[in-house]
């Protein structure tokens, strides 16, 4: 025999569900808009470091070789780098900051030694680096990070010039 | 007199209206949180960018000639202004026109003192948006005396 519930419990059970339902769905949303609000601050954090450790890097490499004419932006086997030029028992060593396959790279030799692009250390993940002499006293660097964006430090050379008399 | 018994999905109800409740108050809550990490995000690269263009700007005075036209080199788009300048810049902080600018960083000279001052000159970065200063710096530039070797017959 089949019992018939009244009309009432019915929409009760309805209500109950949809407001369930409801209930189920501002769960997922409000865990979705938290989980991309963590995917974007990951993002903004990790394209920072990148941005910050670069323009670091290059800023402390040039501030602590930053001798009379040792630093210059520089044709490294066709592909542009900063050289910076040290001399140690008398033999001169270049450090050679350039991009190669997808990397920052530094290299350190001896001017009579043999090597090649893939030498290099691998420094920080980038998608692209140019060096241009911007004065003799300036050096800029442009590089893209590996989220696209393109961003440029400039590189001061204090040891050059001078004015006046004592 | 009757009893009014109260069904089982009543009670059910309640709990899901009262749940409801609590959980729309944690959303509220949580969303407020989101809000602010998402404003905080953006200000964070907001400020972090800045720092590395003030720094830029810094860099062409610090070592140019110690006028503005050192740093003019280098941001050709900048304004000039009576004796400072505004370099614009668009919401990725590359250099633009004055129309398209959302940051702006203003150079002006800062007066000069004490015995060096012809050798010393200074300054002031502010780096502003929509008139709200985010970041400033203070740069010199240092023109170096040199020895006349001239002198006593060296």
């Amino acid at each position: 025999m089949i019992k018939l519930h009244p009309a009432s419990h019915q929409i009760e059970a309805s209500f109950i569900l949809a407001l369930f339902t409801v209930f189920a769905a501002t769960a997922l949303l409000a865990v979705l808009i938290g989980a991309k609000q963590y995917r974007l601050t990951a993002g903004v954090m990790d394209a920072n470091y990148g941005t910050r450790t670069t323009a670091s890097y290059l800023t402390e490499k040039v501030r602590a070789s930053d001798a009379s004419g040792a630093i210059r932006a520089a044709d490294f086997l066709g592909v542009p780098a900063l050289a910076i030029q040290t001399s140690e028992g008398g033999t001169v060593y270049t450090t050679y900051i350039y991009y190669y396959d997808n990397y920052l790279r530094e290299l350190f030799v001896a001017d009579s030694s043999v090597y090649s692009l893939e030498s290099g250390q691998e420094i920080i993940e980038l998608s692209d680096f140019t060096v241009r002499q911007l004065r003799e006293d300036l050096i800029c660097a442009t590089y893209t990070g590996t989220d696209g964006t393109t961003r440029f430090v400039c590189l001061p050379i204090h040891t050059s010039g001078g004015k006046g008399d004592v | 007199m009757k009893k009014q018994r109260h069904s089982g999905s009543s009670i059910f109800l309640m709990e899901i209206i009262l749940d409801i409740l609590i959980f729309s108050v944690l959303l509220t809550v949580s969303l407020q949180i989101v809000m602010k990490a998402r404003s905080l995000t953006a200000a964070t690269t907001g400020l972090h960018l800045a720092v590395t263009a003030c720094s830029n700007v810094a860099g062409c005075f610090e070592s140019g000639d110690g006028t503005m036209d050192s740093i003019r080199e280098v941001y050709s788009m900048a304004g000039n202004y009576d004796g400072y300048i505004i370099i614009y810049f668009d919401v990725d902080f590359c250099e633009c026109k004055k129309a398209d600018a959302v940051y702006q960083i203003s150079v002006a000279p800062l007066p000069a003192d004490g015995s060096v001052s012809s050798h010393l000159s200074e300054v002031s970065v502010i780096c502003t948006r929509d008139s709200e200063e985010i970041y400033s710096l203070v740069a010199c530039h240092y023109e170096p005396f040199l020895v006349n070797t001239k002198i006593g017959g060296m």
